[in-house]
């Protein structure tokens, strides 16, 4: 940026010779000239860089003291308006391109979404694009007090939502509205209840009054031990249950699996298209036409114009690739696996042991169903309510 | 010791500081960066030695491949190898 910014005026690598170096310094810093990179080649040689305008005023100075000047290299200036002059085209499409930069620089072209966890960043998008926030928006045009009530009023899974937008970029910033916390029941739950219904078999009640005996069949939800308790001075008092019910329970879980799966492998090879879009227009560059792609899974890369956190333009240039995918793979369900999936599931679902279990298997309608049928002795007393 | 002017003890009283009142000011970076603000003229330019005019004293800078970065009216950035600066009443 420095040498960008020392090439438009031009610059100038000068040599003098003369005696006392020092004496034309000391003319040139009374004159005002700046100078830089000066370097003493020996006493009577020195060596500098300074802005072509003022070479007129360092010749004249070196006239007066003696000095020989001899100009070692000219860069920008002079040199770079006479080689515009002579290519106008050039020219002409360096200010188009300017003149394309500033009017792209009044439209949105990149929307940048952060905070998104709940929400999809998708569903955000649609609802900005509805609120008039999307690639190729005129820019003055956006309200962001305005796109905020919108699109808050559309999503109340938001809480606050911020629009910023700078050049060609709107941010956007949300933060996601945060569920209430589940409110505990006032009611203390002190009862113990069956988790799952079966047969009591033993009743093991360390604190508070049993309900049922065993032999009892009881539902899922009814309550095995009561925390209500008989208080000296009279009247009821409630304190948690605690306890062990003891029951045989019955399960029947069927897993589902079809006869037979295709899976699809990639066959190798990849091809792909290059292609130009500006805005929500898109030209394909290369090769031609995508009827090579229809029968692919493509990955598209994207690839802005523009410089990060600068400027952005509505260019984009995107490589497709597709990945064949013509061979597959008939794949079988494998009952052991299922079988024993469904015995492991049971497992870690009881609070004890199976006693006994059963497997059926039949096929309809091109599914496969392995149904699991066990007897458990499990402990289902739960605190909670009914 | 000579005598303070008449500037630089109103200046003192009103606590200006120096380089307000055409104080010569010389900043280090490390041993290879000098900014000298404030000098009033180039008395001596070489690879090992550089001298300076200031207001009220003279400034000289001792090193090796030295070098003057930039310049202009009462500013001028200076870096080579830096040794010892010497200042002369």
């Amino acid at each position: 940026m420095a040498e960008l910014w020392k090439r438009l005026p031009g610059t100038a690598e000068t040599e003098l010779r003369g005696p006392e170096p020092e004496t034309l310094l000391e003319r040139c810093r009374a004159a005002g000239l700046q100078l830089w990179d000066i370097l003493p080649q020996d006493r009577c040689t020195l060596r500098l860089s300074l802005w072509q305008r003022d070479l007129n005023a360092l010749e004249k100075i070196c006239a007066a003291q003696g000095f020989s000047l001899e100009v070692r290299s000219l860069r920008g200036g002079c040199r770079d308006r006479e080689m515009l002059r002579r290519r106008k085209g050039l020219l002409l499409g360096l200010l188009l391109a300017l003149l394309l930069l500033f009017a792209s620089s009044l439209f949105v072209w990149q929307i940048e979404v952060s905070g998104c966890e709940q929400v999809s960043a998708g569903l955000l998008l649609r609802t900005l694009a509805a609120c008039g926030v999307e690639p190729g928006a005129f820019r003055p045009a956006i309200d962001p007090e305005l796109v905020k009530s919108r699109a808050l009023s559309q999503l109340p899974e938001l809480e606050w939502l911020t629009v910023n937008i700078s050049g060609s970029r709107a941010r956007i910033l949300v933060r996601e509205r945060e569920e209430r916390p589940k409110l505990l029941s006032e009611r203390p739950q002190d009862d113990l209840r069956a988790a799952h219904s079966g047969i009591v078999r033993q009743i093991t009640a360390l604190s508070g009054r049993s309900l049922v005996e065993p032999g009892d069949a009881v539902l899922e939800g009814e309550a095995l031990i009561s925390g209500e308790r008989e208080s000296l001075s009279g009247g009821v008092r409630q304190e948690p249950a605690l306890g062990e019910v003891q029951a045989e329970t019955w399960y029947e879980i069927s897993s589902v699996c079809p006869l037979e799966t295709l899976r699809i492998r990639e066959k190798g090879g990849e091809n792909g298209s290059f292609s130009l879009q500006i805005g929500k227009k898109r030209w394909i560059l290369w090769p031609g036409s995508r009827k090579g792609l229809d029968e692919c899974d493509k990955i598209v890369h994207e690839y802005t114009l523009g410089m990060d956190g600068l400027f952005s333009t509505p260019l984009r240039l995107l490589w497709t690739s597709g990945h064949r995918r013509a061979q597959t793979e008939l794949l079988t369900p494998r009952e052991e696996e299922m079988k024993a999936a469904l015995l492991q599931g049971l497992e870690e679902r009881i609070d004890g042991e199976i006693l006994d279990h059963a497997f059926s298997v039949a096929s309809c309608d091109g599914l496969l169903v392995v149904t699991l049928r066990a007897r458990c002795l499990e402990n289902i007393a739960r605190a909670g309510e009914p | 010791m000579s005598k303070p002017s008449f500037a630089g003890t109103l200046g003192e009283r009103l606590q200006i500081p120096g380089e307000a009142l055409g104080e010569l000011k010389l900043s280090v970076l490390g041993n290879h960066r000098a900014l000298i603000e404030n000098h009033r003229g180039l008395l001596h330019c070489t690879e090992e030695l550089l001298a300076l005019r200031g207001q009220r004293m003279n400034l000289r800078i001792f090193g090796a491949s030295l070098r003057i970065e930039a310049m202009d009216g009462c500013d001028l950035l200076l870096s080579g190898r830096l040794e010892r600066a010497e200042w002369e009443e």
